[in-house]
């Protein structure tokens, strides 16, 4: 038999089924809300997990020694790096529950985001007159201070690393590198191994073609953007047009398209340059000094030599790139003068950096002057090529807030003459009034 | 008089009884409004206002955003990229999902039938993320499966995910892999809910298999066809984590896709209201083809 409700129970049943489910959300979010205390200052340090290993054995003892003996809880996070940018933001969005310090590009988080806190006066003072003049653009922001590398930077600039072996065999002098451009054409043509079909098996000179972010082909492609003189974009004025498709910059991406698609001396399938010369499938390439640790943690038994970047009319370069990459501190943490303070005393020391620097995963390049004539530093492989980049002063560096935007449509534009989907200057041309829509925008 | 009220205090028990019912479903309508109605509602608010998720500031910006947006290059790029994705993968998921249930309704003594539709239906449950990374490997020009085959049939290899021509094309098999086993089993239910006795009428008065499959099976299959059809529509024009793990959108943009742009437009370049009229115009976009399809194949049969 079945039991009829009556409409009391009816409407008791109803009127607490809504009351939970409009309470629903505000229970849950009770549950997540932090919970102020009294006691130790708590810090959450986030990093993208790239750098784990460097972080917990080189940084972390360092600063856990500091949090002890200052009544502060310090504790380690490390957000995978895929997609690092969606979960940093969800996390400063919501605000509670974001990071006291996190390790970021300083152009987009101190830029584009605004999230990052300015450094405090007498540190920025003190970095001012403790770090190398060279890497000091690549960690402002409208002239301030935001925060510097915690564990040495991959290098001034890119360089020249090429394989003596290949050299020798080729029949060229493993000690006389490429000095100008027209010689890396040359020496890429006695380098370059193909198939019965033609196919590039080992490139002469390895160039980056793909990659996920287009800031990965801009950057591979400045060695010989600012060889020939040509720019990406200035950063001062704002301006694109004109630079981004200027006879120099078109004259060096038809010099790279050369090597990909005219005389074909570099491969377009084979992967990464790092990645082809550690599988000794590119005699030539071009990245920074931190290589020096790379090459042999992934490839041992690849012998390689640095040499500074071929001349085409530009003598030389200087420290030229992209914004670094820093621990910042958020702006609008509660515990900001604490945070500012770890990163005073135990990180931004040139002592700090020197440890962090050396860890094997990492063979950073030093910031901090006191640490240029270290046995560490004079005993790396790229020690001569880094001082011969400083040597030659300021190169570019393309701080602003929209640079990651503008990277990947200048690279957009270099990729399509690299292929071969379009002419360099048809390409650089739309590049170019891409770029000035997103200054402009 | 006394009837008249007994006849009168259902109808208002009744009225109580519409009212309770309201909250019964008061909790799931809570639900849809919180999840469904208000970002809908939020992301039409975001195409006219420039909102900061860091520090909440929403200044009105009027028609700029959605100009802005309309005049963007690669989102126009990105939409065709996933018409063109939509226009390959939508006629081959259904055909071959088609033939495939028809070839396995077919062979009922088909041995280790059970093994062979699991198999099918395998790629289903495994993370398109996870298999791309296989079909990285499979594609690759210079060691991949693919290649070495084309080799050793001495025939010209292909240049696969890094050819701007080639990249949607061999998506395109990952993704009709993917979701085969699935439209399969859509396609394998209907078959096997047609009444045996039709086709044993057609084979006594002289109709072959092929006659058959054309005037009984693909008729009557008419709901399973629009309903795969229209999944698969929304599915290919939505695409992402395909192109996204195996491609990252390249060679130059010829793999980024409509999901892809709004992705990286709200959370690369904190650009939110771009992302909402781009995601607007997917959303009304996916609206309009489906209802377009719906009317041109949606058929009553009856036998």
């Amino acid at each position: 038999m079945v039991r009829q409700i009556s409409r009391r129970d009816f409407l008791r049943i109803g009127l607490v089924g809504s009351a939970a489910a409009a309470l629903m959300p505000t229970l849950a979010g009770c549950g997540g809300g932090a919970q102020k205390s009294s006691g130790p200052i708590k810090l959450q340090y986030w990093n993208t997990a790239r750098d784990t290993k460097i972080q917990d054995e080189a940084i972390k003892p360092r600063v856990d020694k500091w949090a002890a003996e200052h009544n502060t809880q310090v504790e380690f996070v490390a957000v995978p790096y895929a997609d690092f940018e969606a979960k940093y933001l969800s996390a400063f969005a919501s605000r509670d529950n974001a990071p006291d310090l996190f390790i970021g590009v300083v152009s987009f988080w101190a830029g584009a985001a605004n999230v990052a806190d300015p450094m405090p006066d007498a540190l920025a003072k003190r970095l001012e007159t403790e770090v190398v003049d060279a890497v000091k653009p690549g960690y402002k922001m409208n002239g301030k201070w935001m925060g510097l590398s915690d564990a040495g930077i991959p290098g001034f600039g890119p360089m020249l690393i090429y394989n003596p072996d290949d050299f020798a065999e080729a029949g060229l002098d493993p000690k006389k590198p490429p000095a100008t451009m027209d010689e890396l054409l040359e020496y890429s043509r006695k380098l370059v191994k193909r198939d019965a079909s033609g196919n590039v098996i080992r490139s002469g000179c390895a160039m980056r073609y793909d990659g996920a972010l287009g800031l990965g082909i801009a950057t591979k492609f400045f060695p010989f953007l600012h060889s020939f003189g040509g720019q990406m974009f200035d950063p001062a004025t704002g301006k694109s047009q004109g630079i981004a498709n200027s006879a120099e910059t078109i004259e060096a991406v038809e010099y790279v398209t050369k090597y990909t698609q005219g005389e074909k001396l570099a491969s377009i399938t084979l992967g990464v340059p790092e990645v082809q010369f550690g599988q000794r499938k590119a005699s030539m390439m071009f990245r920074e000094g931190h290589m020096a640790g790379w090459i042999p943690t992934n490839y041992p038994g690849v012998n390689f030599v640095f040499a500074p970047v071929p001349k085409a009319r530009k003598v030389g370069m200087g420290l030229t790139g992209l914004s670094e990459w820093a621990p910042l501190v958020y702006k609008f943490g509660p515990n900001k003068a604490a945070a500012w303070e770890l990163l005073d005393k135990v990180v931004y020391t040139a002592e700090g950096e020197l440890i962090a620097a050396q860890h094997p995963v990492n063979q950073g390049v030093c910031c901090f002057k006191a640490n240029w004539e270290t046995p560490y530093m004079q005993g790396r492989k790229d020690y001569a090529v880094e001082q011969y980049a400083l040597a030659n002063g300021q190169g570019t560096v393309y701080m602003h807030a929209k640079t990651g935007k503008l990277a990947d449509r200048f690279a957009q534009g270099v990729q399509e003459s690299m292929l071969g989907k379009k002419k360099a200057k048809e390409a650089m041309d739309a590049a170019a009034a891409d770029m000035e829509t997103i200054l402009k925008s | 008089m006394k009837q008249q009220r007994a006849l009168k205090k259902p109808t208002r028990w009744g009225a109580q009884e519409e009212r309770f019912g309201w909250l019964f479903i008061a909790p799931m309508m809570l639900y849809v409004a919180i999840v469904f109605f208000i970002p809908l509602l939020f992301m039409v608010f975001l195409t006219v206002f420039r909102w900061s998720p860091i520090d909440g500031s929403s200044p009105f910006v009027g028609l700029m955003m959605i100009k802005q947006a309309l005049t963007d290059r690669l989102w126009w790029l990105s939409l065709a990229n996933s018409a063109k994705f939509m226009a390959l993968s939508v006629p081959a998921t259904v055909i071959l999902s088609l033939l495939s249930a028809v070839a396995f309704a077919s062979r009922s003594r088909l041995p280790l039938k059970g093994l062979f539709k699991t198999l099918y239906f395998l790629p289903l449950v495994t993370s398109l993320a996870v298999t791309a990374f296989i079909w990285l490997w499979i594609f690759n020009p210079d060691y991949g499966f693919f290649n070495s085959l084309l080799r050793a049939l001495h025939l010209p290899t292909l240049l696969w995910l890094a050819d701007t021509e080639q990249v949607i094309p061999s998506l395109v098999i990952v993704f009709v892999w993917a979701r085969l086993g699935f439209e399969m089993a859509i396609f394998l239910s209907g078959i096997e809910s047609i009444p045996h006795e039709f086709y044993e009428a057609a084979k006594i008065d002289g109709a072959g298999s092929i006659q058959s499959f054309f005037r009984i099976t693909l008729p009557l299959l008419n709901p399973q066809i629009v309903l795969v059809g229209v999944l698969e529509v929304i599915a290919g024009l939505k695409v992402f984590e395909l192109p996204y793990v195996a491609t990252a959108g390249g060679p130059v943009n010829a793999s980024r896709v409509a999901v892809m742009h709004i992705y990286e437009s709200a959370f690369r370049y904190l650009e939110f209201s771009k992302a909402s009229v781009a995601a607007l115009i997917l959303f009304l976009l996916i609206v309009l083809v489906t209802l377009i399809q719906m009317r041109l194949t949606q058929r009553r049969f009856e036998y």
